[in-house]
């Protein structure tokens, strides 16, 4: 019965691409994170406190470091205008130092450029580019894109030397789709006219949204005086606020994300691009962007697998070619064998097959046979 | 190609041109009319611009300021102590003074006098996170600019000090200077760039505090920023100073305007005209030197701020020093530099400016007119023919140029002996009445023909209008000004087409458009240009132009030489010279 | 105008002239072999030539030019030898009546050899014969490449021993291959991990208190070599192990189901049970697809901690490892009998995210031998069409963005990667098929080398009226002047 049970299931599986209430659901096995602030100097100060917060959000949400490529274009915690040596904060209640404990940052300062970021995407980099800091996604991958900065129609200023266009996202975007680097991209970006940033992609899959609208500046959020800077912009404020509330393993999804977006909250137009998107929003999880929700498996452990892979046929142990154990002489006693987990496939157990009269066990074999065979169809149909 | 040609077949067939021709003298006029009128013109609501901080990084009152009555004891006390000192001796002051400098933490130095200049106490804090490369500059002299013991500033100065170097978000050092007055400031400044060892890096931006009262309130601020050589802070500067003050509760001024008028039209043009004037006029009043002029050439964004109407309720000193606090943050938050934008302008209030493009025209027109005369000369006179310019030429330039030379060489001349009124004084009283008799007396050395006296007359209309353009764009004041005091050269008709027109009015119009003549208006109307009293005002002019060519860099002097006494001085010679009578006139 | 002053000024001079054609033919000249082959130079893009062509070939035909066949080495007295060609005939009838009723991908084939295996890697079919008349059976060996077929009176007698040994190789043992080459099944179970042909493994004993532990890495090691046996072969595998102590759970204690006196993790719990921040488990290191197996030992306050509906307190997690939550153990050690059941456990788990098929009756058999062997097989053709796929791509990619530069370097990739692609496919045809998979993952490594060439960077975007801001003023007078200057020496 077991059997036939697992049986099923792999059929399930299979003739699941025919399912539609499946088909809301992610189908990602990894995150990525990839959080970018553009702008220099010390009054930019709110948008490296925004990609900290998302550093800080994404991180609590689960996913882990090497999953996430932080580019901060400046260094606002050491910087000597700060009051608060060493930290950042994103409120000026100052509760919390977005600074304060294992912050991996792996683009900073100058290393933050238009180019960086393009082949960051793509991942066309020299043989000795350090691996965290390259965006190694494959198509189970879901990656979260977070750009802050100085922005204008249709382009994103870096480092206040250069700029980077929708054109240049969207083919980068599309080099990713046509490798199979994604499964989902969500794209969300916080600069003035930021909802022209999306306007060009074209390459499926991708979620994205933007504080303003075309012709509208995005604004800050609130100053702390004492540092004399903004510290964070208002959409992505509200955004944390509410991704603030979920926890790993929150239902929230998109939709509820996105009802919260006001004018009067955010003082702009947010803007959500979905036409390149195929999944409902309402079943989209916040999760599958922000967290790392891992696909897990309990039970149907196969035994006996070491066993057999210890012993020999007789019942003695093996001697292994392995490299493993070259290193190191074991000190166990021979007599001290793996005690065999299944008595059962120790000796030769034959499995009888039909023949021209089968007996009436082998009957019941058959009758099992069909009865998934049965399944099958059905399921498939 | 076509249309224009067709244009100017028609233009032909009405004989416009040669109307135009005709009229160029009106014409002249009515551009060198219409460019003084640009100036009544730019108060008008559109014309101007509100001020606006362009540049991202300043974020003026943005931050808290902690500079609160808990300092205000700190300044009292220094200010008692130092207002025991007001008869002391430089040297006792600046060493009491050294000696609380070097308690607050500051790196102290004394910058050694020399004959003319008294020493200088300044102190160094270096920014213990900084890169040590850049720094702001905090500046308390004795002196105000009105020669007032500036007691409340110097005690604002030193208290400022020793609280600035608690705070811990500096990223550029702070220096603050003890100078006598303005020319040793200027001094300690050439002495920072060329010869001191001990420096905080390039000075970004510079703020001098005037205070001269021991009362604790004051009712408004005045902000000073005119610099030598039409040379001016950014904007950027003064926006921030002037929106700091009003946050801190303090209306400002500028250029001595009065507090509580109201701010219509006549209000904006006043401020114009004044801005103008004392633009045109940086670095010449002698009595009454802007502080900030001490910095221009270095490129250094400095500015004055002077607390105006002490008395005994309203804003305290401590709101004043908080403008000194808020700017220095703002201008902390400077990387690298100001935003480009902005070192031309001219303001109309201390929230409203224009920018160049919209007040250009103005001297551009006025160089236009100057051409348009010369232009006038050639075309409307039956002496001259294009062919015989050639002939003329080399003559004309010569005497032109010999001409140049001499005027410069006593000019620059005069620049070394600036320090000797006596001889100043001879030179003036001699400049001043050859003025008045030369223009009037004849000339039979100078020997001309007609031909060439009018080119020699175009010649120089033609050198004011080129020079005019020239300066325009790097002082346009001065030249609107001069420009404007040299119109009455135009007015000067020598041809004989022109033998009705008067010669007192030729007469007339070279004594008015006379350098001398423009001093001697200048020092009678205005006053700061000397202490002595009114009737050494002129003389004080000149010594403010011929002294500041040397003590501050300034080249008015040079400019009112090259262009204004040469060319004044060629148009005498054409109007005196013997004239030859022409060949046509010979067969008559 | 200009005409009316021409009448009036003089002609001009012969030697005039001809100087103004010569500094025209000099200008003109210096804008054409200087100025215009440097902004040529200087503007324009590398563009390699991509073997368009030889790939778009390549894609269409790659599976059609696979034709493997699995060799079985049966060893008969010689008067029973007619039987391998009847059963061959068999085996071949049978297989193409499957290919009709659902076709084929590539070209497969199973050949009965006569005679003893060569190697280990090839498959042995024993017959043996039964006493009793209805006794026939079959024993796949769990532990080597061995089928032992018994047939009895029944059998023999009705000439069904061809018959038997077919049904045996097709439906028993090779079922779930061909089902694969049918399109009926998907090797991708979601849970295996991208093939590579390195490995990493980390073997992780995580305790949630600070008592120390003693655990047996000798006998670990053991272990381990023979679970990892099976992949040596094809496998490049690097093992490390690690003791943490104070390895916090990344579930709050009181958000844990208490039932029985026990801590429940439910499934939401576990898709996020692996603390990252903490259990120092990334490696910024290597690159190499790296699998995870934990114990994790709770401390006194969440213990006995369970997972929800698993027998052996363990569960599985896709793409990156297995976990076993321990709670009873003894003396603080992992003795060796200790670590054999943990073992079993990631052993399976380890097949799994392998992604070897399971052991499933009638489609799989228990041998882990022959589900590897599968694997592998079916790994190569996945394998080749991701190459090729990885080449397609870069063509579209190249002729969508017209502005990225296609290096010399990309090129050679592209080559050496058809190459490997040609190469694996005769190894594959030629039943080698170790080489073949080592191959075809070189083919996947040279075809991402292309497609990641590092100088394969599209310029940025630069708008047209950018580009018009730029050239005009640089061109604009120069064409006008060289324009005006032409056609006054042709006047003349």
């Amino acid at each position: 019965m077991k059997i036939l049970y697992i049986l099923l299931g792999i059929l399930c599986c299979v003739a699941a691409s025919s399912n539609t209430d499946d088909d809301q659901k992610s189908t990602h096995t990894n995150n990525w994170a990839v959080l970018v602030s553009s702008s220099r100097f010390w009054f930019n100060y709110r948008h490296m406190a925004n990609v900290l917060s998302f550093y800080r959000t994404v991180k609590r949400l689960g996913i882990p470091d090497s999953q996430i490529i932080l580019m901060m274009s400046d260094d606002v915690a050491c910087n000597p205008r700060n009051a608060f040596p060493g930290s950042v904060f994103n409120n000026k209640d100052r509760a919390l130092d977005l600074y304060g404990d294992n912050i991996e940052v792996d683009y900073r300062g100058y290393e933050v450029t238009v180019e960086n970021f393009i082949r960051l995407l793509t991942d066309r980099w020299g043989p000795d580019h350090p691996r965290s800091k390259r965006l190694l996604t494959d198509e189970n991958s879901n990656i979260f894109i977070y750009l802050t900065g100085h922005g204008g129609e249709d382009f994103l200023k870096f480092q206040d030397a250069e700029e980077i266009s929708s054109y240049d996202i969207a083919d980068a975007f599309q080099q990713m789709a046509e490798k199979k680097r994604y499964n989902e991209i969500f794209f969300m970006i916080d600069t003035c006219q930021a909802n022209t940033m999306y306007s060009k992609f074209y390459s499926p899959n991708i979620l994205a949204v933007g504080s303003s609208r075309l012709d509208e500046s995005s604004y800050s959020h609130h100053s702390d005086t004492e540092l004399g800077v903004a510290v964070i912009d208002r959409f992505t404020y509200y955004n944390l606020e509410f991704l603030e509330q979920i926890e790993k393993d929150s239902n929230k999804t998109m939709a509820d994300l996105f009802e919260t977006y006001t004018f009067e909250d955010i003082h702009s137009h947010a803007g959500i691009r979905t036409d390149l998107y195929n999944r409902n929003l309402s079943k989209v999880l916040l999760t599958d962007f922000f967290g790392n929700v891992q696909k897990v498996e309990v039970g149907n452990l196969e035994d006996d697998l070491l066993y057999l892979a210890m012993t020999n046929e007789d019942g003695s142990p093996k001697q292994f070619s392995a490299q493993l154990s070259q290193h190191r002489q074991t000190n166990v006693s021979s007599d001290r064998k793996p005690r065999p987990l299944n008595k059962d496939s120790s000796k030769e157990n034959y499995i009888n097959l039909e023949s021209t009269e089968p007996p009436l066990v082998r009957k019941l074999l058959i009758a099992l046979l069909l009865v998934s065979t049965l399944g099958f169809t059905y399921t498939l149909k | 190609m076509s249309l224009l040609e067709t244009l100017h077949r028609k233009l032909e067939k009405h004989g416009i041109i040669a109307q135009c021709i005709r009229y160029l003298p009106v014409i002249s006029f009515l551009f060198a009319f219409i460019g003084a009128g640009w100036i009544f013109f730019l108060p008008v609501q559109g014309q101007y611009r509100d001020t606006y901080i362009s540049e991202n990084a300043l974020m003026p009152s943005q931050a808290y300021n902690f500079y609160r009555e808990s300092e205000w004891n700190f300044v009292r006390g220094y200010r008692s102590e130092i207002e025991k000192l007001a008869n002391a001796s430089h040297e006792e002051r600046t060493e009491k003074l050294a000696e609380w400098l070097s308690q607050t933490g500051f790196k102290t130095t004394v910058q050694e006098g020399s004959d003319d200049h008294l020493s200088n106490l300044y102190g160094i804090l270096h920014a213990p996170r900084g890169d040590d490369t850049e720094a702001m500059l905090l500046v308390a002299p004795w002196f105000t600019s009105s020669g007032e013991f500036n007691v409340g500033g110097v005690s604002l100065g030193i208290a400022l000090a020793r609280f600035l170097q608690r705070l811990s978000v500096w990223a550029k050092n702070i220096i603050v200077v003890f100078p006598e007055d303005q020319s040793s400031l200027r001094y300690w400044v050439k002495g920072y760039h060329e010869s001191f060892d001990h420096t905080g890096g390039s000075i970004e931006g510079a703020i001098v505090v005037e205070f001269p009262s021991s009362l604790d309130y004051l009712k408004y601020v005045e902000v000073d920023y005119v610099g030598v050589n039409g040379q001016l802070p950014n904007l950027d500067l003064i926006n921030s100073v002037v929106m700091i003050a009003r946050h801190e509760g303090f209306d400002t001024t500028l250029h001595g305007m009065p507090i509580n008028v109201s701010r219509g039209y006549i209000y904006r043009l006043k401020t114009l005209w004044r801005s103008i004037f004392h633009l045109a006029t940086a670095g010449l009043r002698r009595a009454r030197q802007n502080s900030a002029e001490a910095f221009s050439g270095w490129n250094i964004q400095a500015i004055t701020i002077r607390g105006m109407e002490f008395c005994n309720e309203g804003s305290d000193i401590t709101s004043f020093g908080r403008i000194v606090e808020a700017t220095f943050r703002s201008i902390n938050n400077l990387l690298e530099k100001w935003h480009q934008s902005f070192f031309f302008y001219l303001m109309l209030s201390p929230v409203h400016f224009v920018s160049i493009a919209t007040y250009l025209p103005a001297a551009v027109l006025m160089a236009v007119s100057f051409f348009l005369a010369s232009l006038s000369i050639i075309f409307n006179n039956d002496d001259i023919s294009f062919k015989n310019i050639d002939i003329a030429l080399p003559k004309v330039s010569f005497l032109f140029a010999s001409v140049l030379v001499s005027e410069s060489v006593i000019g620059i001349s005069l620049t070394y002996a600036s320090d000797c009124e006596l001889i100043l004084l001879l030179t003036f009283i001699t400049g001043a009445g050859l003025t008045i008799i030369l223009p009037t007396a004849k000339l039979p050395q100078i020997v001309l023909t007609a031909n060439e006296r009018s080119i020699l007359q175009a010649l120089s209309l033609f050198v004011v209008a080129v020079s005019l353009l020239m300066v325009t764009v790097v002082h346009f004041s001065l030249a609107l000004l001069s420009g404007i005091a040299m119109i009455p050269l135009t007015f000067v008709r020598l041809q004989k087409e022109h033998a009705k027109h008067s010669p007192v009015v030729n007469n007339a119009s070279l004594i008015a458009s006379s350098p001398f003549t423009t001093m001697l208006i200048l020092g009678l109307l205005s006053d700061g240009w000397t202490s002595k009293g009114l009737i050494w005002s002129p003389l004080g002019v000149f010594q403010g132009l011929v002294s500041s060519f040397d003590a501050l860099n300034c080249w008015t002097w040079a400019f009112v030489v090259i262009c204004w006494f040469t060319t004044w001085s060629c148009t005498l010679l054409a109007a005196n010279a013997k004239v030859l009578p022409t060949e046509r006139e010979k067969t008559e | 105008m200009s005409e009316s002053k021409s009448e009036i000024l003089p002609p001009e001079p012969e030697e005039e002239r001809s100087l103004r054609t010569l500094i025209f033919i000099s200008v003109f000249s210096v804008i054409v072999l200087l100025g215009v082959p440097l902004w040529f130079l200087t503007t324009s893009l590398y563009r390699a030539e991509l073997p368009v062509e030889e790939i778009n070939n390549l894609s269409s035909t790659l599976k059609s030019q696979i034709h493997y066949d699995i060799p079985f080495y049966i060893e008969l007295p010689k008067p029973m030898r007619y039987l391998v060609l009847e059963t061959q005939e068999l085996l071949d009838s049978k297989l193409a009546q499957l290919s009709s009723e659902h076709p084929f991908d590539v070209d497969y084939h199973v050949s009965l050899i006569s005679g003893p295996k060569k190697s280990d890697l090839d498959y042995q079919i024993e017959l043996v014969n039964s006493e009793d008349p209805n006794g026939e059976g079959l024993f796949i060996s769990p532990y080597e490449r061995r089928i032992v077929i018994r047939n009895s009176e029944n059998v023999v007698v009705n000439k069904l021993v061809p018959d038997f040994i077919s049904r045996v190789i097709l439906d028993e043992v090779l079922k779930y291959e061909i089902s694969v080459h049918q399109g009926l099944l998907t090797t991708n179970s979601g849970f295996e991990i991208p093939f590579k042909d390195k490995l990493k493994l980390t073997f992780n004993l995580f305790k949630g208190d600070g008592l120390p532990i003693d655990w047996d890495t000798s006998s670990l090691e053991r272990y381990l070599d023979g679970a990892l046996e099976n992949f040596r072969t094809y496998l490049d595998l690097r093992v490390e192990t690690q003791v943490i102590y104070f390895a916090s759970l990344n579930i709050n204690k009181d958000n844990l189901i208490i039932e029985d006196g026990q801590y429940l993790l439910t499934e939401r719990n576990l898709s996020s049970f692996i603390n990252y921040s903490d259990w120092g488990l990334e490696d910024s290191t290597t690159t190499d697809p790296t699998l995870n197996f934990i114990i994790y030992i709770p401390s006194e306050d969440t213990r006995p901690l369970k997972v929800q509906n698993s027998e052996h307190n363990s569960f599985l997690i896709a793409q990156y490892g297995g976990v076993l939550i321990l709670n009873d153990i003894v003396d603080n050690q992992l003795s060796e009998t200790d670590l054999m059941p943990i073992l079993d456990i990631f052993t399976s788990q380890l097949y799994k995210l392998i992604g070897v098929p399971e052991h499933i009756e009638s489609l799989t058999p228990k041998s882990p031998q022959i589900r590897v062997d599968i694997m592998m097989r079916l790994k190569i053709i996945e394998n080749l069409q991701l190459a090729v796929d990885n080449l397609k791509s870069l063509i579209t990619l190249s002729k969508r963005l017209s502005t990225i530069n296609i290096p010399d370097f990309t090129i050679e990739h592209v080559n050496s990667a058809i190459e490997n692609i040609n190469q694996s496919i005769d190894k594959l045809n030629s039943r080698e098929f170790v080489d073949s998979l080592k191959l075809s993952n070189e083919a996947i490594e040279e075809s991402d080398r292309a497609f990641f060439s590092e100088n394969m960077v599209q310029q940025a975007y630069f708008p047209d009226e950018h580009k018009m801001a730029v050239y005009l003023p640089l061109i604009g007078p120069i064409v006008m002047i060289t324009c005006l200057m032409f056609l006054r020496v042709m006047k003349k």
